[in-house]
């Protein structure tokens, strides 16, 4: 096995008394793809914004590239990329003026930046678009642009919380096969979703948590065997589901269609 | 030479912690986006930038300011009183405009994983705001500083030693503000912390309204004490300190001066020094705490409250419109930080003037026959003009402008009605509480229905106003669009410009309250005069909503169905 790139040891996070996060452990190795999967609640985001320096875990440590993160704050945030799940954009920037900034805060050099920022653009199909304000952008092509400039300084670890929200169906297979091909060349990639087949096509390995702590932590195949389930969403619908998801949508259904009556 | 000087600015900055290039783009970044906000936000009719006039006013007031002042006031006093009014306003205007310049979690969302420092990120977010204290510490200073230079000191130098010392003041008070966010950040969370600046600036707020008043007052009587020692008092006044420091420019090596001067410095340094070291330090950990804001927790209401609550609904807002705009305006009223923070202030209005006319003997009944004007006694019925101007000018902004997209989609198909809910919700909700309260406060000093009366009218030339104040309204969805700096403080800079209205209701009620025949028949008529505007001007906004949503390009096949 390669050698770890992101270690987690007893990562919480409480918000004023409320357990958001529980003593989750775990360690990826470098060129691995692992999917982050939970309900809504599950504290996904609030791990992936603990991982990121965004948030401070009330305990437990972080260490990415053998770097403790809230030691080395800057070192670490300089090896790492992140594709937030909402917002993340100046929108009275342009799509090139945001990402040259990003690329300046980075220290790249001009021409390398300009290089970089026109070929992304290119490769995402909005080098039309470059000079107009991100407000005017609809919301997949703003997640084009956070992927590009999550991915500027060339990370050597790679956060993604929802990146294929808004996304149209090209967009998200060359999203999928780039995964593919930067974790082939030793990228470590974080993916945090809520679709279920996208995580078993493309992760290699998969953490399930539920109300803050790890409920399941392997390979889809070693995850299928082990709950005896044929699927992900099966797996993830034992680990995290009580009630039965028929009744609830049936009684949801009778709800909304009173008013008819 | 100018290489060299940059390295050496380079070098420094590394030493004090901060990334220059870093801080160079943030900076750059963080202006471009206030500039384009502030161009976004005007119309096509109106593309001057808020910023320059904002400046423009202040200057103006400041001019007018100074010319009543610069011939009667000896030059200490008159640097003084300057002084205290630059320092006020711009501790004012950081409080109230540039909250999310100093703190701001969204920003933090977008630049928190990147590698910037902490001072490097407070520096840059430091520097954006003292851009605009030196342009509008300018604004402010300017005129006097010019016109004091033909005191009757006849000081030439005047303008050249004021001058930076006035900027110097200016950053004073915004670095004090700063470390006010700071010490507030240390101990509570966001939401509590949104909360708590919320009433700091509404206590700031009353004090500079007050304030102002008593240093206007108090001014004649110090002038009268000039060489007392009663004056060392200003040494716990940082006006004091640094009109001393101009004294000190000017080459008046008084012992006071010196003082005031060396102990100004003094307190400087340490507040620099204070903000740059543990602040700007700890700056990003503070921001990274912020993220962790909780919920707002609040208790369902029971059954029956609900029923009341609904039944006064009904009273007060006609139709389903109505009823949602006046709902909607009544909850924002309580909860929007912004709206309490820019209207609640103007509360202080009354009390400050009933606590001066006490002070100055002048709360006298203006129903009984008196010699003296009872100035205090008329300014208090002004405080409701004071809440409409700025309820109309803020009515377009919140924080949460994006949930505005629901009244695109919605069917809203009577705006008429809509803006009608808007207007009652901030009636009851505020102008009419208030008036009950100064009738009952003003009943202690006089007969009860004089103050009742007097009330009345407040709440009658309130009504009237609002009514003409939305007659200019420019249009728009309530909390539709995200504030933008300096936006609300020009247009409620703006709305000053109706004083002479102002003026011409005191003297209305200056002349009716000697003749007590006409009351309740003027009372009648400004309530229908009233009525009669506020319909006028639910259909002018409703015009103007329309057409400005046409103009965004907005669906209006449901607005054109019901016309």
């Amino acid at each position: 096995m390669s050698e770890p790139m992101i270690e987690v040891v007893n990562l919480t996070k409480r918000y004023d008394g409320v357990l958001a996060v529980d003593r989750i452990s775990f360690t990826i190795a470098q060129g691995e793809i692992v999917g982050y999967l939970g309900p809504n609640g599950a504290g996904k985001s609030t791990t992936v914004k603990m991982l990121t320096g965004i948030l401070r875990p009330t305990e437990g440590t972080i260490v990415i590239d053998g770097l403790d993160l809230w030691k080395n704050p800057l070192e670490v945030k300089r090896r790492i990329g992140y594709v937030p799940e909402t917002g993340g954009v100046y929108e009275s920037l342009t799509a090139y003026e945001y990402l040259q900034l990003v690329g300046r805060l980075y220290h790249l050099p001009e021409e390398v930046l300009d290089r970089r920022i026109e070929e992304f653009l290119r490769l995402f199909g909005l080098e039309a678009f470059m000079h107009e304000r991100l407000s005017s952008y609809s919301k997949g092509m703003r997640q084009k642009v956070l992927i590009s400039a999550a991915l500027l300084h060339n990370p050597k670890v790679l956060f993604l919380d929802e990146p294929l929200t808004g996304l149209d169906a090209h967009s998200a297979l060359l999203l999928k096969e780039l995964l593919r091909r930067l974790a082939a060349e030793g990228k470590t990639i974080f993916y945090c979703s809520h679709i279920l087949d996208v995580v078993e096509r493309t992760c290699t390995r998969v953490i399930i948590i539920h109300k803050g702590r790890v409920v399941a932590d392997g390979t889809v195949e070693q995850l299928k065997e082990l709950t005896r389930q044929g699927t992900l969403e099966d797996i993830f619908k034992q680990l995290t589901y009580s009630s039965d998801i028929e009744e609830l949508a049936q009684a949801f259904a009778r709800s909304v269609l009173e008013m008819e009556g | 030479m100018s290489r060299r000087l940059l390295g050496g600015v380079e070098c420094l900055a590394r030493r004090l912690g901060i990334d220059p290039h870093q801080y160079w783009h943030l900076l750059r970044v963080s202006l471009v986006l206030d500039f384009r906000r502030q161009s976004a936000l005007s119309t096509g009719q109106d593309m001057r930038s808020p910023l320059v006039m904002t400046c423009v006013v202040y200057g103006i007031f400041s001019l007018l300011f100074a010319l009543f002042t610069f011939r009667t006031l000896e030059l200490f006093h008159y640097s003084l009183i300057f002084l205290s009014y630059s320092m006020l306003m711009i501790a004012f205007i950081v409080l109230s405009e540039f909250g999310a310049t100093i703190v701001s979690p969204e920003d933090y969302e977008i630049l928190g994983h990147r590698p910037i420092g902490s001072r490097t990120y407070f520096a840059a977010k430091l520097s954006n705001l003292l851009f605009y204290v030196l342009l509008i510490g300018s604004a402010l200073n300017v005129f006097p500083a010019l016109l004091g230079a033909f005191s009757d000191s006849d000081e030439r130098a005047f303008p050249f030693v004021y001058f930076p010392v006035a900027l110097l003041a200016c950053l004073f008070s915004a670095m004090l503000v700063v470390l006010l966010y700071g010490a507030l950040l240390r101990v509570i969370n966001y939401e509590r912390f949104k909360d708590v600046l919320v009433y700091v600036q509404i206590v700031f707020s009353f004090l500079l309204v007050f304030g102002y008043q008593v240093i206007l007052r108090a001014m004649p009587y110090w002038e009268q004490r000039a060489h007392d020692e009663s004056r060392r008092v200003l040494l716990l006044a940082p006006p004091g300190w640094f009109a001393g420091l101009v004294q000190i420019g000017l080459g008046q090596w008084e012992r006071d001066y010196v003082l005031w001067a060396g102990w100004g410095m003094l307190m400087t340094g340490v507040l620099v020094g204070a903000g740059l070291r543990s602040f700007s330090l700890e700056y990003s950990w503070h921001l990274a705490r912020l993220r962790a804001a909780t919920a707002e927790r609040r208790r369902a209401r029971s059954l029956f409250r609900r029923r009341i609550a609904r039944a006064f609904e009904r009273i007060w807002a006609r139709g389903p419109e109505a009823r949602a705009a006046f709902y909607f305006v009544r909850r924002m009223l309580r909860r929007d930080r912004t709206l309490k923070l820019r209207l609640y202030p103007a509360l202080g209005f009354p009390i400050a003037f009933i606590v001066l006319g006490i002070m100055e003997k002048s709360l006298s009944d203006p129903f009984l026959p008196s010699k003296r004007f009872p100035s205090a006694t008329f300014f208090t019925a002004l405080v409701g003009p004071m809440l409409v101007m700025n309820f109309q000018a803020l009515l377009p902004y919140s924080q949460e402008h994006a949930a505005a997209w629901l009244f695109r989609v919605a069917p809203v198909r009577d705006l008429v009605r809509f803006f009608a809910g808007i207007r009652r919700a901030f009636l009851v909700s505020l102008i009419l509480p208030l008036f009950l309260l100064l009738g009952i406060a003003l009943s202690m000093f006089w007969a009860p229905t004089h103050a009742f009366l007097h009330a009345a009218f407040g709440f009658a030339f309130s009504y009237l106003f609002l009514g003409i104040a939305f007659l200019f309204y420019r249009g728009g969805f309530p909390f539709s669009q995200e504030p933008a700096k300096m936006t609300q403080t020009r247009q409620v800079a703006f709305a000053f410009l109706s004083m002479p209205l102002l003026g011409a209701f005191l003297a209305l009620l200056y002349v009716l309250y000697k003749r007590p025949g006409w009351l309740i028949v003027a009372l009648g008529l400004l309530l229908l005069l009233g009525w009669v505007v506020n319909r006028a001007a639910d259909h002018r906004a409703a015009r103007a909503t329309q057409r400005q949503q046409e103009l965004e390009g907005g669906p209006f096949e449901w607005l054109e169905e019901s016309s």
